[in-house]
């Protein structure tokens, strides 16, 4: 198999269109997932946020050098063009007064009870961009205070009004689960 | 207030998060999409097709096909002769435009600059509305050099950080919410 670097490589120079779709059908499943999340489960804003992080991404990769691996270097791409989606629509504010947090809870079908995924889609924007990059994706307060410019410790609040918005979604004060197919 | 150190996922809430997929692919059509997009953007081009001459299957006598492949061959010669000299002055020209790129921004980061002194000269005397239209204009002109400065570099967090305070001021100002900013985001 063709090393992420030299197909980078490939695109960056050349602007092989062979070498872009393998990278692409390698990455996007790891990016579209992530990007859906935070934008809050819609489809066609997450495919469009997709776009411009590639867009993002080939503008950009005589950049890359390699420091980490290609896929965490595009979604730290996908992640920033989130970001500006959400911003650009009045959505985003990474500081926004957790103690005032309105939940918008999406309908769910008559006795469902609620599935996770439905929760974190349900969460404000900011908050909600925590919860997933710190309980979904791994990432340290640290590593999300730097990549969103905020503050450890608002990011901490963040997560902590997060979680319990999640739990008060899910059905009072009951444990997160998450309803598989 | 809360100690939100203290505030840990159960076992059960863990392995719900754990249980939530990773990988997912969007529709089929989008990957076209992009490809469509980063075409039209002059950033993939199309693919180099090699054509190979088929000397076997020229129907000709041998001395036909001798003086062929020696005008071919001469041919081929002068064309790689050409090539080379044409990729060398491609990449001299490449280079050139990139020191000329780089000289441009300096000359008009220059500019800039100048006329925001000669803005900050004026703002005492002048008009208090053309030293605001003008104040907008320069933050018109910072922000999409910001923007720009992040299409160069998108995972860079100082540009994105001017461009996310430029945005936050364009958007708590009436005239954003009048509709009246142009700027086309990338």
């Amino acid at each position: 198999m063709t090393p992420d670097r030299a197909l980078v490589e490939a695109v960056a120079h050349d602007g092989d269109e062979t070498a872009f779709r393998e990278l692409y059908r390698r990455h996007t499943s790891r990016l579209y997932p992530l990007v859906l999340r935070i934008v809050g489960g819609a489809e066609m804003d997450a495919e469009d946020v997709v776009q411009e992080a590639w867009m993002r991404a080939v503008a950009g990769m005589s950049r890359f050098r390699g420091d980490s691996s290609f896929s965490t270097w595009l979604c730290a791409i996908g992640l920033n063009a989130a970001r500006d989606h959400l911003r650009r629509r009045g959505k985003w504010n990474a500081t926004e007064d957790v103690t005032e947090m309105e939940i918008a809870a999406p309908p769910t079908s008559h006795g469902q009870r609620m599935d996770l995924e439905r929760a974190i889609a349900a969460l404000p924007p900011g908050c909600r961009t925590v919860l997933v990059l710190h309980d979904v994706e791994g990432f340290t307060h640290e590593e999300i205070a730097r990549r969103l410019g905020i503050a450890v410790g608002t990011s901490k609040s963040q997560l902590f009004a997060a979680r319990r918005a999640a739990r008060t979604l899910l059905g009072g004060n009951k444990e997160m689960t998450h309803a598989r197919p | 207030m809360h100690d939100r150190d203290d505030d840990q996922l159960t076992a059960a809430e863990r392995e719900a998060f754990e249980a939530l997929p990773r990988e997912a692919m969007p529709g089929r059509l989008l990957e076209e999409r992009v490809v469509s997009a980063l075409r039209v953007r002059g950033l993939l081009g199309e693919r180099h097709v090699t054509r190979r001459f088929a000397w076997s299957r020229i129907p000709i006598g041998f001395a036909a096909a001798a003086g062929v492949a020696l005008f071919a061959s001469g041919l081929a010669f002068g064309q790689w002769m050409g090539a080379r000299h044409t990729a060398q002055v491609m990449l001299d020209l490449q280079k050139q435009d990139a020191a000329n790129a780089s000289a441009a921004v300096e000359r008009t980061g220059k500019a800039y600059l100048s006329a925001l002194g000669a803005l900050a000269q004026a703002s005492a005397s002048s008009d208090p509305a053309q030293v605001a239209r003008a104040r907008e204009a320069a933050e018109s002109v910072l922000h999409d050099a910001a923007n720009e400065m992040v299409r160069i570099s998108p995972d860079d967090p100082v540009s994105a950080g001017i461009l996310k305070s430029l945005d936050s001021k364009v958007e708590a100002t009436p005239a954003s919410a009048n509709g009246k900013r142009k700027t086309v985001w990338f």
